[in-house]
């Protein structure tokens, strides 16, 4: 995460004659991590790549508004989650969906006689599933994208303490889940 | 900076898996509609100047119509129904500032009040003409004219 290269991707973004590169390889550093984040968030496939594709046709589109008072990654973050937070208001099945998802993946797995970490996986992204929205975003943001609460906070624009106690809670109620779920 | 998370056997992995190639394919597409995006907005925003355009030309127009306009008289339009729209006549008002004209209606009062009677013979028989209201109609004539009265005498 490296602030040079971010900003020399964006000079490249604002010169009409090599956006279309800067843009690529802005892509490129970035469309993994976000697919992964958003993804989480999403579970679908399909929602997870409309979702990727919009949040860069974004940043294609705004390049010239990126002012860097913020660092790159934080901004591509904020963009991606607030593309997932549209999602969920336009479509108020999607929880369902995806719950409908994992259960599908629990039986697939049960039938394949699969080992048993594969299982936990799943349950584990059960649980996450069933944490209020700011939770989820935060715990996910926290825990896999491994963010600082001062990175996360820029991305949500929320403060570190209420991070802090939303992360606390989601990791109180996934622990309670599992255990639950056993 | 993970001291406080502690799910063990889990991870950081998750059970979800990403298509073959698309991570290969996926930056193609999205340049692809990201310019076709940018084609369409500014196709959009050109048409919404253009319409922006006509629009204030549009409201210019009318508005130095209705300020420039001259004041015109108050011309009552009398259209004759039957006639075709290309041929309407438009009557002028008459000016007020000429005396009334009085029309002279013809009816039944006209004749009873036609001097042609010369003789008492035809007088007696334009009389037994009339009908009461009408023989009415002629005493309140003679009471309410004074001329016919000096006439007479």
């Amino acid at each position: 995460m490296n602030e040079n290269p971010d900003a020399k991707l964006f000079a490249m973004m604002k010169d009409p004659a090599l956006k279309e590169k800067g843009f690529l390889q802005l892509m490129d550093a970035y469309k993994r991590p976000l697919y992964w984040h958003i993804r989480r968030l999403v579970v679908s496939h399909e929602d997870a790549e409309d979702i990727l594709q919009e949040t860069f046709i974004n940043v294609y589109r705004f390049a010239d508004s990126f002012k860097g008072d913020s660092r790159v990654f934080t901004w591509l973050y904020r963009i991606a989650t607030n593309e997932c937070t549209r999602h969920f208001r336009k479509n108020k099945n999607w929880l369902k969906n995806a719950e409908l998802m994992t259960e599908k993946m629990m039986g697939d797995l049960s039938e394949n006689d699969s080992d048993n970490s594969e299982a936990m996986l799943v349950k584990f992204q059960q649980a996450i599933l069933q944490l209020p929205e700011k939770q989820r975003i935060v715990f996910n943001l926290r825990y896999y994208d491994e963010l600082s609460y001062e990175d996360i906070s820029q991305i949500l624009n929320s403060s570190v303490n209420t991070l802090k106690t939303n992360f606390h809670y989601a990791s109180e109620k996934i622990k309670q889940f599992l255990v639950d779920h056993a | 900076m993970k001291k406080d998370i502690k799910f063990q056997g889990i991870g950081k992995n998750t059970p979800y898996k990403a298509p073959d190639a698309f991570f290969e394919e996926i930056s193609a597409k999205t340049l692809l509609k990201a310019r076709q995006r940018e084609h369409d907005h500014r196709k959009s925003l050109v048409l919404w100047r253009t319409v922006g355009v006509a629009a204030s030309l549009a409201a210019v127009v009318l508005l130095s119509y209705f300020i420039l306009e001259p004041a015109k008289p108050e011309n009552k339009m009398i259209v004759n129904e039957n006639q075709h729209p290309t041929e309407q006549v438009i009557e002028p008002e008459p000016e007020r500032s000429k005396p009334p004209v009085v029309a002279i209606v013809e009816d039944d009062t006209s004749r009873i009040a036609s001097p042609e009677v010369n003789s008492p013979e035809e007088m007696t028989a334009v009389l037994a003409d009339l009908s009461d209201e009408e023989l009415m109609l002629l005493a309140a004539m003679f009471k309410a004219d004074p001329f016919i009265e000096e006439a007479i005498q």
